[in-house]
């Protein structure tokens, strides 16, 4: 096992302090907007109220934006993953996936709080060498106490210079 | 059965800056070029869930439903940088009804201008 797997191994279960987002219209659109997508569900009331939803939804993905926090200020690194992990001078990180559970519409006037763990670490041979993966899971909850989201990010760590034994 | 595709771009650095705003995750190399040419990199990388947040917006525009989707797991295989062109596609693997609903699998990608597939993985729906 690697040096970088046994840090990580550790980390395994305990959730992290919790992160709160409270959404609004103009968090919903700018998302729409970064993504260049001009779909009124999106940012449109009178249109919205005609759908289905009856009102302005968030794009599916989409759980809150850096003025939607609560709890921390934007640009802390824990709104990319509260767990805080340190990871092991010689290793850089990628994200590698992403698993997205879709389960019950976001609003403007919820209030969602994002419960996070390390749920799995473990090594593998790629093609450019030894790989770690982590993958870490945020669960996130409305004001009634739906699950709205769950997602799985999946990280990839790789040394950046080759280890002596791997060729 | 193909899912319509969908193009998006050039995505330009100030649609990375904006989603990293519109998600809060402050990560460096998706939006300062300095940053991410110190880190080896050819040009500020476009994130990851971008491509996810592409592909949800395609099945969202094919179906009519964002809520019809109920996952979508994305595998990143390969980065796509600032100024590329991106085209999400899929098809229908497998339908099958229970009672009132059809559940719908399907495979996803994205594509860039040099028809390289950086991304691909599933989605499931219910309709």
């Amino acid at each position: 096992m690697s040096e970088l797997l046994e840090h990580l191994s550790k980390y395994i279960g305990p959730e992290s302090e919790p992160i709160v987002y409270s959404i609004d219209k103009g968090a919903i659109k700018f998302f729409a907007d970064s993504l260049i997508n001009p779909d009124p569900l999106y940012c449109d009331d009178d249109y919205a109220r005609t759908t289905k939803h009856e009102g302005i939804i968030a794009p599916p993905t989409f759980y809150g934006g850096a003025t939607s926090l609560r709890n921390v200020k934007a640009g802390d690194a824990r709104t990319v993953s509260s767990t805080n992990i340190p990871i092991l001078p010689g290793w850089v990180g990628m994200n590698a996936g992403d698993d997205f559970h879709l389960l019950t519409p976001i609003r403007p006037g919820d209030t969602l709080t994002s419960h996070e763990k390390l749920i799995d670490a473990y090594e593998r041979e790629g093609r450019s060498g030894h790989l770690i993966f982590a993958v870490v899971e945020k669960t996130l909850t409305n004001q009634h106490g739906q699950v709205t989201l769950v997602r799985r990010v999946t990280s990839v760590f790789r040394a950046t210079k080759p280890k002596e034994g791997h060729h | 059965m193909e899912i319509p595709a969908l193009t998006k771009g050039p995505i330009m650095v100030r649609h990375l800056a904006m989603f990293a705003a519109a998600t809060a995750e402050f990560v460096d190399i998706h939006y300062d070029r300095g940053f991410a040419e110190s880190r080896g990199l050819p040009d500020v990388i476009i994130q990851g869930w971008y491509k996810t947040a592409i592909i949800a917006q395609m099945l969202k525009d094919w179906v009519g439903d964002g809520t019809a989707i109920k996952r979508i797991t994305v595998q990143y295989r390969g980065m796509d940088i600032a100024g590329n062109t991106l085209t999400t596609g899929g098809k229908v693997t497998r339908v099958s009804q229970k009672g009132s609903e059809k559940q719908v699998e399907c495979e996803v990608w994205v594509e860039n201008q040099h028809s390289q597939r950086t991304a691909i993985g599933t989605a499931s729906l219910i309709l």
